[in-house]
């Protein structure tokens, strides 16, 4: 199955992968030497990823990768690099070069405050210097900081705070990139596309913070080695495990508590950590006065491991895994939906200047729904899955100072079972229901150069060739003009039946205007082959994937981008103005009342059209700031946007705003460590409210009021907005003693706003008894929360 | 079987999660759309019934009175044998089949409206309607599920041998000759995917809720179950309009859509002929 190099696609990829790989030279330049090393936190052994390697002679730099590896290519002179990574203090090493020099540095973490100034040099620069665009960072600290809903800190709502990024309605996992819809969004963790990122219906994402060490969202100028969505790449990246000493992280929150521990197996050579979660929701609900959900079982958990090993300079390993499950149950329903992933991966240095990651990768996303009862004539069981199996090689040349070439190629085989629905027990009424599964390879063969001109022009261009192929077994229907089918083909197992190829070219420029300033420039074109039969804006978990077929043409996106980025008072503040035009073909909406679950004709109910979106994004950012004694970090945003869409089938052919039009956006982010024991925190966010249909006349029929509607999204929601606020108090710092814990009081929503999650038109009554109050209707907003006070208890040792 | 079974049970299994949210009434000032008619007709193939076609015009959303009937208009209903019946108004509004008239299974209806007056620039109305066949008979009985709601339902179960070719079928439920189900939205319509051509071997079709007065089953009472077969076109019209009219919320409901019927002219609503099978029990 992974290597079915029958696949065209696959056969022509590797073709030219291995072209490109020949083309590189064997031999160092003459006179040149490589530094080269892995950058690493001192006190866990964790690598710091994008931390920065400044070479004060040359004023020029280089940063660490994704495995915390650096590589910079040097004539033979004598240099002093200042190793640097936000929340660290900086690190000054001189090197001789007289041959290859391995370099292994560790950064010790800066102590939570800031109080002299010296010590702020350090702040790296790469907002300025760094040749991406329309890319977002954050910690997990950061992360945690930002206060909560109920307290659960959660990576994708934090996300839900910068520019460009929306939500797809209160309470959803889902995010907006730029206008583009839920599903083109890629999210990885530890390279595995995790399909459904969220917990009880989204209220909570599935990334526990404690087990993440890195996050970075692509919002645009995506680089060649993603591929496969139209908007966005959510990059997460699991921590390591401490390598220097065991420790143990948990909290005790209002609706989870969580326990984490790592630490080495084999001091500084094998480490593994292990983090679970679960939910203790349910436990109240037998308390509820309601019956139906006092009887009611609403849980989820979910379990992180991963374990490296250092073979040797040139060899490290990982495994790294995911496993989350969401449980339901009550006198009517069952539901079991999760995730799982995989991620085995192998580092290797073939030479000081080639680095290379091979990962075999796994995921896959299930859910199943059942009646509540087994033996019941009406009981019944359905079942989803879409699972994964991929293979890929990613490579790193440091060729020389001013080039660096990546290059490599993927493999992934899906398989989509979008649903098997049968009767359960002997005395069942029900034959099963069977939506034929489909399978497909999506390939992909990229390479890409960054590469300096002059000491202020970075130039950055890669090129994807992907590649779709839906292979047998599988039933394709066809269909005629008004969506009808006419008749259906099977292909036998293994049998190629389609292939779609995508040219992606990726260019982007950086050109440095001062030392504090930049202007960056980008182009990407993006492909993406499957996409989620979604009707609804926030989705509901047992929305399906599905692939570009036959019927399906894969959907294309050209995003256009230019930014100005300024830096100031020694990079402690970071500003941005960034612009985009995203334009997206092929676009893919639903036919009016269309059904999308246990529908082999699903594609009958799909429409294409084209959308675009554009914006401007302003972000001022505070790094770490001198206040009164403490220090004060955080940002604020301002997004101007706009998304269209446009489907001949749809609105009489007529445009209309996207359910993410949200035209404007602000987001206001403070953390301020006031003392050493105390830290206070709030957010606050403001958006234009959703667009939404509403009726503009009514026909009675059949006894109930149906609503005649005019154009779509023709109307607006209240503008949305809230405030959020934390307070932690951590526990006294005794010398000689690990124990540390800290109770945070947090306020969801402080100031109680009702925002509107949906608007619904009510008949006043439809009891015979009053048939004149049936004929009475009004409008009627639902919304889901009021002001949430949470107390959440963390420990360290 | 589409919306009812899945759906409930997929409602049912986020209802925990619904019962944490709050609603308030708001204002909201909508604009105003043409005037067009709106038209309501059905015939079964029950000879002991009346049935009648219901003409009406649309309002603005927040009219908050009965629709004004549209009167004096000429209609007439054809079958594909070429007879021709005059409906007659008995009442402002509501047009009526001669008594005895109804459907027979296979045969095509047609439905003719010829206005006294124009609505948004059309006299003439017309649609078709294919009668769908239905089995030979149908059984119910009736099983107390206690753990539903707060005082139980009494779920009731069909026995029916289906069709061997696709059908759609919409459920009645009659307690002491008054209808349960008496709007569009309280119908239980289902298609024959899960069980085409076996038999419905106790399949809940009806659920009455024993917290509710008008659903509250006492000894003596007579329950009647009421089948009927209907086209795909009057399947996906009841689907529609029960999807406009339910709650949405950003989780389950699509876009907002207007319903099509099969009436030509800009016409809403639907003309139905379709075929139904009885069957009773007494709740002891």
């Amino acid at each position: 199955m992974l290597m079915r190099i029958k696949s065209p696609a696959i056969a022509v990829l590797l073709v030219l992968f291995f072209a490109a790989a020949m083309a590189l030279p064997d031999d160092p330049e003459k006179g040149k030497f490589s530094v080269n090393g892995y950058v690493k936190d001192q006190s866990s052994g964790e690598d710091l990823i994008g931390a920065t390697i400044f070479i004060e002679e040359l004023r020029s730099g280089t940063s660490t990768n994704v495995y915390g590896f650096y590589s910079v290519c040097l004539e033979k002179e004598n240099y002093t690099l200042r190793f640097s990574y936000i929340g660290y203090e900086s690190v000054t090493h001189s090197v001789e070069l007289s041959g290859d020099v391995v370099l292994n540095v560790e950064l010790r973490p800066r102590g939570e405050l800031l109080r002299e100034v010296e010590v702020v040099a350090g702040i790296p620069d790469e907002n300025v210097k760094d040749a991406e665009m329309s890319v977002m960072k954050l910690s997990a600290k950061t992360i945690e900081r930002i206060p909560s809903l109920m307290g659960e800190t959660d990576i994708i709502k934090a996300l839900l705070l910068l520019p460009g990024v929306q939500s797809a309605a209160e309470g959803s996992s889902g995010f907006v990139v730029r206008g583009g819809s839920p599903d083109q969004n890629l999210v990885l963790l530890d390279e595995a596309t995790v399909y459904n990122a969220g917990h009880l219906l989204g209220f909570f994402s599935v990334f526990n913070n404690d087990a993440i060490k890195d996050v970075k969202l692509y919002k645009g100028d995506i680089p060649a080695i993603y591929g496969g969505r139209l908007s966005s790449v959510l990059d997460v990246r699991m921590k390591d495990g401490n390598s220097k000493k065991f420790s143990a992280t948990g909290g005790i929150g209002l609706i989870a508590s969580r326990l984490t521990l790592e630490g080495p197996i084999i001091r500084d050579k094998t480490s593994f950590i292990a983090s679970g979660r679960r939910t203790y929701a349910d436990l109240f609900l037998p308390l509820s006065a309601n019956k139906d959900i006092r009887n009611s079982k609403l849980y989820f958990y979910d379990f992180n491991a991963k374990v490296n090993h250092i073979i040797d300079e040139r060899n490290r390993v990982y495994l790294s895994g995911y496993f989350g499950r969401d449980v339901f149950k009550n006198q009517f329903a069952r539901m079991i939906l999760g995730n799982q992933t995989a991620t085995a991966r192998w580092n290797h240095l073939f030479s000081a200047r080639l680095f290379s990651n091979f990962s075999f990768i796994y995921s896959k996303y299930k859910y199943g729904l059942g009646s509540a009862t087994d033996n019941e004539p009406n009981s019944f069981i359905w079942d989803s899955d879409l699972e994964d199996y991929g293979v890929k090689a990613d490579f790193t040349y440091y060729a020389s100072g001013n080039n660096i070439i990546r290059f490599g190629l993927s493999s992934v085989y899906h398989s989509f079972n979008p649903g098997i629905a049968k009767g359960t027990g002997d005395n069942s009424l029900f034959d099963e229901w069977i939506v034929p599964k489909s399978h497909a390879i999506e390939s992909a063969v990229y390479a890409g150069n960054e590469q300096k001109i002059g000491a202020l022009l970075t130039l950055k261009y890669g090129l994807r060739l992907s590649g779709f192929s839906g292979i047998g077994p599988g039933v394709v229907y066809n269909f005629d003009a008004q969506y009808e089918v006419i008749d259906s083909t099977v292909y036998g197992r293994g049998n190629i039946y389609h292939t779609y190829w995508g040219l992606e070219p990726r260019i982007g420029l950086n050109y440095l205007l001062s030392e504090d300033a930049s202007l960056k420039a980008s182009y990407a074109r993006t492909n993406q082959y499957m996409q989620l039969a979604q009707n609804s804006t926030a989705g509901t978990p047992l929305d399906l994937w599905f692939p570009a077929s036959p019927n399906v043409k894969p959907q294309v996106a050209d995003q256009f981008a230019l930014g100005y980025f300024r830096n100031f008072k020694s990079n402690l503040i970071e500003t941005s103005l960034e612009g985009y035009y995203k334009r997206m073909d092929r676009s893919i909406d639903f036919k009016d009342h269309a059904e999308l679950l246990l529908n082999k004709e699903l594609e009958g109910e799909l429409r294409f059209g084209r959308g675009w979106s554009y914006g401007v994004e302003a972000l001022f950012r505070v790094n770490s700031l001198a206040l009164l004694n403490g220090s004060l970090s955080g940002w604020v945003s301002y997004t101007w946007s706009r998304s269209w869409r446009e489907f001949p089938d749809i609105n009489g052919g007529e445009k209309y705003p996207a359910p993410y039009d949200r035209p404007h956006d602000i987001s206001i982010v403070a953390n301020w460590d006031i003392n050493p024991r105390w830290t206070v925190a709030a957010n606050w966010v403001y958006a234009s409210g959703q667009p939404v249909t509403f009726p503009v006349g009514r026909a009675v029929i059949g006894g109930v009021i149906l609503p005649i509607y005019s154009d779509r999204n023709g109307y607006r929601m209240q503008d949305y907005h809230r405030l959020d606020l934390s307070g932690t108090l951590h526990g006294k710092d005794r010398p000689g003693r690990k124990w540390q814990h800290s109770w945070t009081l947090s306020v969801y929503n402080a100031y109680d706003r009702h925002n509107t999650w949906s608007i619904n038109f009510v008949q006043e009554s439809s009891d015979p008894a009053n048939p004149d109050k049936s004929y009475e209707t009004y409008a009627e907003k639902t919304y889901l929360f009021g002001i949430i006070p949470a107390l959440t208890f963390n420990f360290k040792f | 079987m589409r919306y009812q079974l899945f759906k409930i049970t997929i409602l049912a299994a986020f209802a925990g999660l619904m019962a944490v949210s709050c609603t308030e009434r708001i204002d909201i000032e909508l604009d105003e759309t043409f005037t067009r008619l709106v038209v309501d007709g059905q015939i079964t193939t029950d000879p002991g019934s009346r049935h009648v076609v219901m003409l009406s015009e649309s309002g603005s959303y927040f009219y908050n009175q009965p629709p004004p009937p549209v009167t004096n208009a000429d209609v007439h209903v054809s079958d594909s044998d070429g007879q021709v019946v005059a409906l007659t108004e008995e009442s402002p509004g509501r047009y009526y089949l001669p008594e005895g008239y109804h459907a027979v299974a296979g045969k095509t209806y047609k439905l003719e409206i010829q206005l006294e007056k124009e609505i948004s620039g059309e006299r003439y109305f017309t649609a078709t309607s294919l009668t769908p066949m239905i089995g030979d008979t149908v059984y119910i009985g009736l099983k107390f599920q206690p753990d539903w709601g707060e005082e139980g339902f009494y779920e009731v179960q069909c026995y029916y041998w289906d069709p061997p070719e696709t059908n759609f079928y919409m459920f009645n439920i009659f307690k002491n000759d008054t209808l349960l189900t008496d709007t569009i939205s309280s119908k239980i319509l289902v298609d024959d995917r899960f069980y085409n051509g076996g038999f419905t071997n106790g399949i809940g079709v009806g659920y009455l809720n024993q917290a509710r007065p008008r659903e509250k089953l006492r000894p003596g009472d007579v329950i009647t179950f009421q089948a009927c077969s209907v086209s795909a076109e009057y399947a996906d019209f009841v689907w529609a309009v029960q999807q406009e009219v339910s709650f949405s919320t950003p989780l389950f409901s699509g876009p907002p859509a207007n319903v099509t019927g099969n009436l030509s002219g800009g016409a809403i609503g639907f003309f139905a002929t379709y075929s139904v099978l009885y069957a009773s029990t007494v709740f002891e």
